[in-house]
């Protein structure tokens, strides 16, 4: 490596070591936007919801395996139960279903969802129901700034055996 | 269809306005799932959505108000017809294919498709 391009490492990596520096040497134009770049990655990530999305590990997504889910700020998913995944498989089967819960995922985001789709679960304290048409999900409040967690989405006629099985889990 | 008994999901928030989902379990131990809902939740479901009509999904039981008494008396009322038929249809309708129908449409035609002498 060249001393030009080591001054280049240098900058990239802020508190990296001793930086020298040679400002007669002109910086090639593609080697500018690669800096420009980084700048503008440094300024996101002084973002909290940057932050949170991209460097806390404990905020890792399970979707089951249906990439079709919509990523939120507002929410995430730990559909992590047998249970869950199941009744997933479910509801994608049913094109309607699946219709009714994109949607109501996407009034989740917007912020949108109204009161009436918004229940207290006897069953569980920790949890509370969003309230499609003919789905349900099960929902673990966020904690501190953290999003929502979705732990199940299921038909609404297989609520029963969802409850029943999710009590191991979920207080 | 016998009911062994009967659960409420949810909370009611308004006896007056709003629905909950309500389990009805028969002797065999499985439970039926039906949305039980005052005329005023539906009104306010067109409002809300800003629509002049309740969109096609899986009706509710009415009733006029959502106690536990008139709960419990519609759900009784729908378990003894026809073996539970109308609670039962609610639960499956997402379950039935719409094939069924067109199965059935075909079928009735054939069936009245004579001349009358």
């Amino acid at each position: 490596m060249d001393q030009h391009n080591q001054g280049l490492g240098a900058a990239a990596n802020p508190g990296g070591g001793a930086a020298e520096f040679d400002d007669n040497c002109q910086v090639p134009k593609k080697e500018q936007s690669q800096e420009s770049k980084t700048f503008d990655y440094d300024y996101r990530l002084n973002d909290p919801k940057k932050k949170s999305e991209e460097q806390c590990p404990i905020y890792e997504q399970n979707k089951a395996g249906i990439d079709e889910l919509p990523d939120s700020s507002e929410y995430m998913y730990t559909l992590e139960t047998k249970t869950a995944k199941k009744a997933l498989k479910k509801v994608w089967k049913n094109p309607e279903a699946r219709k009714e819960v994109l949607a109501g995922l996407a009034d989740m985001d917007s912020g949108e969802l109204l009161p009436r789709n918004e229940k207290n679960f006897k069953s569980f304290k920790e949890l509370k129901e969003i309230k499609l048409k003919d789905t349900r999900m099960l929902v673990k409040p966020g904690q501190k700034g953290a999003p929502d967690e979705i732990v199940v989405i299921f038909m609404k006629n297989d609520m029963a055996k969802v409850e029943k099985n999710l009590k191991k889990v979920y207080k | 269809m016998k009911i062994k008994k009967i659960r409420f999901f949810e909370e009611i928030k308004d006896v007056t306005n709003d629905n909950i989902d309500v389990g009805v379990e028969n002797e065999r131990g499985y439970t039926y799932i039906v949305t039980v809902g005052t005329p005023q939740d539906l009104l306010e479901e067109m409002n809300q959505e800003k629509t002049n009509f309740i969109g096609p999904y899986t009706p509710m039981i009415i009733v006029k108000s959502l106690t536990e008494e008139i709960i419990v008396e519609a759900i009784q009322a729908y378990a003894a017809k026809d073996d539970g038929f109308w609670l039962k249809l609610r639960h499956f309708a997402t379950e039935l294919d719409v094939s069924i129908f067109n199965q059935m449409e075909v079928d009735n035609g054939k069936e009245w498709d004579f001349d009358e002498e």
